[in-house]
This record gives structure tokens, C-alpha cells and sequence, in this order.
């Protein structure tokens, strides 16, 4: 699906991408609405037109960050795909992002520490996790429904999945050894499907 | 009082007065890492917090970065004293284990000054060679730690062979994303079913037998 993006939006976009470069580059505490502008190309006058403060442009910008997480998601996703399908289709999307998204885990520690100051950028994280449980909720209750998956309570999955995802990336990009994901993908898979197939699926 | 450092070692010696000051500018630090996070702290709000003047406070460590490379050490070194502190060396493996978890649940459950502190730090750190070289290792020691009681379970055919190594950074992948996703929802969930819940999932993966 395409949109016509106005003008407006064109240009609101390429600020967000000037800012993600400039927290990837020197970190929350080094960026500044001077630097953001110089990045976008764009005067500082005209930056404080699109975003009216510092505050303001984190917020539309954790927004975005967000939505391309879950949009990298559901492109894993084929709606026509049974449960289990689409259940390994998120463990691929989630291996995916862990490997190729380094960048993306140093944004992701910087808007963390700060929104958890910032109940505003705070409430975005919600949104956003929400989101995602009722993604991940969705595929686990079809196949609930569909009679593949075991009777689990609401969230289990989704929680677990963000945990292991987070988790094993963020440590992943601060270790100097490397440790082998594949194999770390492997105890969560084998966890998950204990925890979901019904019979001896899962040992 | 938030503190990572306590005034009289564990060792049961008295730290030298030039130690003690140490400690109570890593004290102040974690104070205003809390407080402020990492965008906003530098020498001058650590030296106002620790209440010495900012020739002092560059006497015992050169520089910010110095002064939080010391930080992160102490933080680590918490960490692993709080692990190590559940048990004997002399327990068997799987009193270890339990212990480790333990520890996790405890870190995550109960000390949100200090998990907000790792991931402040966390974010510091990724563009300091210097500051990052320091994490990895600390993380280095953790899992180290984990390790070692993998293979002794392994040794005394109480554990399957695993590659702990995996299984060791599988372990610290889960308690710091559970504690990210936990205090950013606002603790919306219950943080010990999901405790329970990994464990009781992981234990069948690492024991021999169910025990």
C-alpha cells in the first residue's frame, strides 16, 4: 500500500531521519535542534515550524521508530498463512532484528533511557508494546481457535517474544564476543513450542 | 539512601579513607544517574552531589569517562556479589542455578534504581570504546559465572551437555529484556509468572531429569 505523502509529510519525515542519524551518531545528550536542522538540511526556524520543541520532535520520532518496528513485523506476515506459520514468521522476523538492526538497538537503549524519565515518551512505549500483544495475540488465539496451539493465557507469547527479542539484542550489540543467536533462536523456539503444540511437539 | 558502594568493606577491613571517598562519589553518581539520567549528569552535578569541590572529585578519577568506568565496575561487581552471596561454593550445581534465577528475579523485581541504572549506562557506553570495552568484559564475567555452573552440573551428570555458553547468555538476554518491557509498561504485568514461567520452561532444556 502506497499513500501520497504531502509536502508536508515529506518533509516531516526527512526530520526524523535526520534525527534518527543524529541519536545513532552522538546519543540523546548530543543532540540538539541545531544539529538535528543541519542534518535535515533544512533552518533551524523552518525545523521549529514542523516541530514546535526538542521534546516534541522525540515524541514524533519514538512514534516512527515504532511503527517501523512492527511494520518490519507484519511484513514477515502473510495473512493467508495458518497459525503455526505465521508464529515462525515472527521468530524470523524477530532474528532479523536481532542480527541486521545494531543501529536500531543503540536508538532503541538511548529512547529508553530516556522516556522512562518522560511519561509522555513513556506512553508511546505502551502504545507500542500494546500493539504488538495484540499482533502476536491475534496469530496465538487463531491457532488456539484453530485447535493447533494449547489453551494459553492472553500476552504470555507476546511478552515472552519482546523479552527474548530486546533482551538478546541488546546484549548481543554491547558483547565484543559474538555470541550464536541461531542457537539462542533455538531454546526460545523450542520453549515456545513446549508451551503451545499440543503432544511432544515442542521437546 | 540509593548506594551502590557500602562504607565498610565486606571483607571486614577498613577501607582506606582514600577508598572510602571513592565510594561515596560512585554513591553520588548513581544518585544522579538516577535522578537526572544520562543525558544530564557531569562532573560538576556528581562533584555537588557528593558534596566536594571539583578539583577534589578530579583527584580520584581523571575524568567522566574514567569516573564511569570505575561506576560500571562497581555496578557489575553488585551484581555478581549478589549472586555469588546466595551460595556455597561447596552447593551442588542445581542450588546454583536456583540461586542465579534468584538473583535475576531479585535484580529485576526489587532494585529498579539500579535497572534503570544499567540501561542508562547501556546507553552511555555503545560510543565509548573505552566505557564499552569495560561492559563487555563485566558481561563477560557474568556469563562467565553462569557458565562455570553449567558445565559443573554437566560434570557431575546432573545437566545435559549444553552449550552453555548459549544457554548462559540466554539467561541475561531474558532478565534485562523482562525488566526493560516491565518498568516501561509500568510493571503492567506479573513479574513472577513470567519468572516462573521461564524457568520452569528452561530447567527441562538444561536438567537431565526433570527434577
Amino acid at each position: 500500500m502506497k499513500f501520497d505523502l504531502t509536502k508536508h509529510e515529506i518533509k516531516k519525515n526527512i526530520i526524523l531521519n535526520a534525527t534518527y542519524k543524529c541519536i545513532f551518531r552522538q546519543g540523546i545528550a548530543g543532540i540538539s535542534m541545531r544539529s538535528i536542522a543541519k542534518e535535515a538540511k533544512i533552518n533551524q526556524p523552518n525545523l521549529h515550524y514542523y516541530f514546535k520543541s526538542k521534546e516534541n520532535l522525540l515524541i514524533e520520532f519514538t512514534r516512527a521508530f515504532f511503527a517501523r518496528c512492527i511494520n518490519d513485523i507484519t511484513k514477515f506476515l502473510k495473512p493467508s498463512d495458518p497459525p503455526d506459520k505465521k508464529l515462525n514468521a515472527i521468530l524470523e522476523a524477530g532474528k532479523d532484528h536481532v542480527l541486521k538492526e545494531k543501529e536500531r538497538y543503540m536508538v532503541f537503549a538511548e529512547i529508553w533511557s530516556l522516556a522512562i524519565k518522560k511519561p509522555a515518551m513513556q506512553k508511546i512505549f505502551i502504545n507500542h508494546y500494546r500493539e504488538l500483544y495484540k499482533l502476536i495475540d491475534s496469530i496465538i488465539e487463531e491457532g488456539i481457535q484453530n485447535g493447533v496451539f494449547k489453551e494459553i493465557e492472553k500476552n504470555v507469547v507476546s511478552v515472552l517474544f519482546i523479552t527474548f527479542v530486546e533482551g538478546t539484542g541488546l546484549l548481543q550489540h554491547m558483547r565484543k564476543k559474538s555470541s550464536d543467536i541461531n542457537k539462542q533462536f533455538d531454546i526460545f523456539t523450542r520453549t515456545l513450542k513446549r508451551m503451545l503444540f499440543k503432544g511432544d511437539a515442542g521437546a | 539512601m540509593l548506594m551502590l558502594m557500602e562504607k565498610k568493606s565486606r571483607m571486614e577491613h577498613t577501607l582506606t579513607k582514600h577508598d572510602s571517598k571513592k565510594s561515596e562519589i560512585i554513591n553520588a553518581t548513581l544518585r544522579c544517574l538516577y535522578e537526572k539520567g544520562a543525558e544530564e549528569i557531569s562532573m560538576r552535578t556528581i562533584a555537588k552531589e557528593a558534596k566536594v569541590n571539583q578539583s577534589t572529585l578530579h583527584y580520584y578519577f581523571q575524568n567522566k569517562e574514567n569516573l564511569l568506568i570505575n561506576f560500571i565496575a562497581a555496578l557489575f561487581d553488585k551484581f555478581i556479589y549478589d549472586i555469588e552471596k546466595q551460595y556455597r561454593h561447596s552447593d551442588p550445581p542445581e542450588k546454583k542455578l536456583d540461586a542465579i534465577f534468584s538473583a535475576g528475579r531479585t535484580f529485576v523485581g526489587r532494585q529498579k534504581e539500579l535497572f534503570v541504572i544499567l540501561i542508562h549506562c547501556w546507553a552511555l557506553s555503545m560510543r565509548n570504546r573505552t566505557m564499552r570495552k569495560e561492559f563487555s568484559d563485566r558481561y563477560e564475567k557474568i556469563s562467565g559465572l553462569i557458565d562455570d555452573v553449567l558445565k559443573e552440573g554437566y560434570q557431575k551428570g546432573i545437566f545435559n551437555k549444553i552449550t552453555s555458553d548459549t544457554f548462559s547468555n540466554y539467561i541475561i538476554a531474558f532478565v534485562q529484556g523482562i525488566g526493560c518491557q516491565w518498568y516501561m509498561t509500568g510493571t503492567s504485568f506479573n513479574l513472577n509468572k513470567f519468572f516462573d514461567l521461564f524457568i520452569a520452561n528452561i530447567k527441562p532444556l538444561i536438567f537431565k531429569k526433570t527434577p
